[in-house]
């Protein structure tokens, strides 16, 4: 369709728009069936720009919450979006699907998948000149990627590159979610405090946005720099805000690192069992979504409290499954080795209290210095 | 009349938004700096503001402040539209006018068979064709990105191109 012309364009708008509303109860009812959607044949009316539409919104609807589902929504979308043949829509939809499958893989902890779909999508944005905010989003998206996976230099370039873009189009927000990162960034290079002004500035900017959902994940960050820099009280009353934004938009990984770094306060606080109840809970929950990595560290934290609780056996055990889920996420080797220190003290049935809390604090700062080697307590 | 006013009911004002006012507000806006700020003819500028409008309407709830995001999304189009033209080169002219080589109807017809053959497959068997064929993927990167192991991924590959033969036959 010719849309060189006001009414080409409307008309391919409405087509779009018709198409959508005819599948979403489509996409719906393959949501609630369960149905396997990679073995399906793809019938031919679903070959449109509007089911393809339809069905990466309800990927995104979907990353947060079932990572599993929404990767299975955007590989369909992406396979029907290459068979279009509607040239700026038919790329603006496959860079929509990529962008899914690399929020999806993202959210399933699997960064190196989500890289190359990032990447994916940055590559088909230089196909269209007008796609060029769209790429500063996929650029956005991958430095978050670089993030998760510890590659700080790399998160903090594309970071950069993006913001340029952002800075270009006077994007605000998005330049403030560029502060986010950067914040991000320095705290885990182990500099709190230039982390807190950034995030402190950015949720400043972000007021005038009517963007919920990023002022609830810059409370749940500034939440963490504050417990690390020891002012817990303002840690608790930014994280309960964030929580309760996070409840109100149904973002379950959002509430769970609300409760993550309300529970390390409770155990660092010595309220135990008050922290076991919130860890055991987002424990099991990042287990049926499949976030291993995430489950692991929280598996740490539980075993902290157990131990300073008495409860050995309990926490030799669950050392027992976290070894095996670091494993099975190829953790780094000095990781495995302070776990097995762990696992190897509560199996000789010493006193496990500070090499548990020396573990768990090990872990944490891996995150900041991968290099940093395990050395095991001197107590 | 307006293109919206004459379809008072039609899914595209079902989406909320008064897109015939968007449009007014600003494709104008848009073709007026391509024009004058980048020497663009008032053709392809108006090809381009309606590419980006066309991007706005697959997501208008991205688009928080639209006057800053449609001048920024122009400004940078046009420049990108400039830089890939200056790399244009124009054929010479003996080849210009000589006639195409191929003529379409040796391959079109095998083509759109394989299109065909193609498009009969399982979601999971293009998916795993395209990864590999079109993009690039390799084993170990089909796996991963579809959560199998790569011995699986390697029959995928395999068992879905000999379907996709036998199809096409």
């Amino acid at each position: 369709m010719n849309i060189e012309t006001r009414e080409g364009l409307f008309a391919l708008m409405e087509q779009i728009a018709e198409e959508r509303e005819a599948a979403r109860p489509v996409v719906e009812q393959l949501v609630a069936s369960g149905e396997g959607l990679e073995d399906i044949e793809i019938p031919e009316g679903w070959r449109t720009a509007g089911f393809v539409l339809e069905l990466v919104v309800r990927a995104d609807v979907a990353n947060e919450s079932e990572p599993r589902l929404s990767l299975k929504l955007a590989d369909l979308g992406l396979v029907i979006a290459t068979q279009l043949q509607l040239s700026i829509a038919q790329t603006y939809l496959e860079i929509s699907a990529w962008r899914e499958i690399g929020f999806a893989h993202r959210y399933l902890c699997t960064y190196n998948p989500a890289a190359l779909a990032f990447e994916n999508a940055a590559r088909k944005c230089s196909l269209h000149p007008s796609l060029v905010h769209a790429r500063a989003t996929v650029l956005y998206a991958k430095a978050g990627n670089h993030f998760l996976a510890r590659e700080h230099a790399k998160s903090h370039a594309v970071n950069a590159s993006a913001r340029r873009i952002f800075e270009a189009f006077g994007d605000q927000r998005a330049l403030a979610r560029c502060d986010v990162l950067d914040g991000l960034i320095a705290f885990r290079r182990g500099d709190a405090e230039s982390a807190r002004v950034k995030l402190e500035g950015a949720l400043e900017t972000l007021r005038d946005f009517d963007d919920d959902r990023t002022v609830g994940v810059v409370n749940n960050d500034l939440g963490a720099t504050y417990r690390v820099l020891g002012r817990n009280n303002d840690a608790l009353a930014v994280l309960r805000r964030a929580r309760d934004i996070a409840v109100r938009l149904g973002l379950p990984s959002e509430v769970n690192r609300a409760d993550w770094n309300i529970g390390v306060i409770l155990l660092e606080t010595g309220r135990f069992e008050e922290a076991l109840a919130t860890l055991r809970r987002i424990r099991t929950d990042y287990i049926e979504r499949g976030m291993t990595e995430d489950a692991a560290e929280v598996g740490l934290c539980i075993i902290d409290g157990l131990v300073a609780l008495n409860e050995l056996e309990t926490a030799k055990m669950l050392a027992e499954s976290v070894i095996r889920e670091f494993s099975s996420i190829e953790m780094a080797g000095a990781a495995m080795t302070a776990l097995a220190y762990l696992h190897d003290i509560l199996k000789a049935g010493l006193d496990a209290r500070p090499a548990a809390r020396h573990v768990r604090q090990y872990m944490e700062r891996l995150r900041w210095e991968p290099e940093h080697l395990f050395l095991p307590n001197e107590d | 009349m307006t293109v919206i006013a004459e379809k008072a009911q039609s899914a595209l004002s079902r989406m909320g938004i008064d897109f015939d006012a968007v449009y007014n507000a600003h494709v104008p806006l848009m073709i007026g700096i391509a024009v004058d700020r980048f020497h663009i003819s008032h053709s392809d500028a108006q090809t381009l503001a309606h590419q980006i409008f066309l991007v706005y309407f697959m997501k208008p709830e991205e688009v928080k402040d639209q006057r800053a995001w449609f001048v920024g999304a122009i400004s940078n189009a046009c420049r990108q539209y400039l830089r890939t033209r200056a790399r244009d080169v124009e054929l010479p002219a003996d080849i210009v006018n000589e006639p195409d080589p191929e003529f379409p109807a040796d391959w079109l017809p095998n083509r759109m068979a394989a299109r065909q053959a193609f498009s009969c497959l399982t979601s999971r068997c293009q998916l795993a064709l395209q990864l590999h064929y079109l993009e690039g993927y390799s084993i170990p990167e089909i796996a991963a990105q579809l959560h199998i192991t790569p011995g699986y991924a390697k029959k995928l590959v395999s068992r879905c191109l000999q379907q996709a033969r036998e199809r096409y036959r």
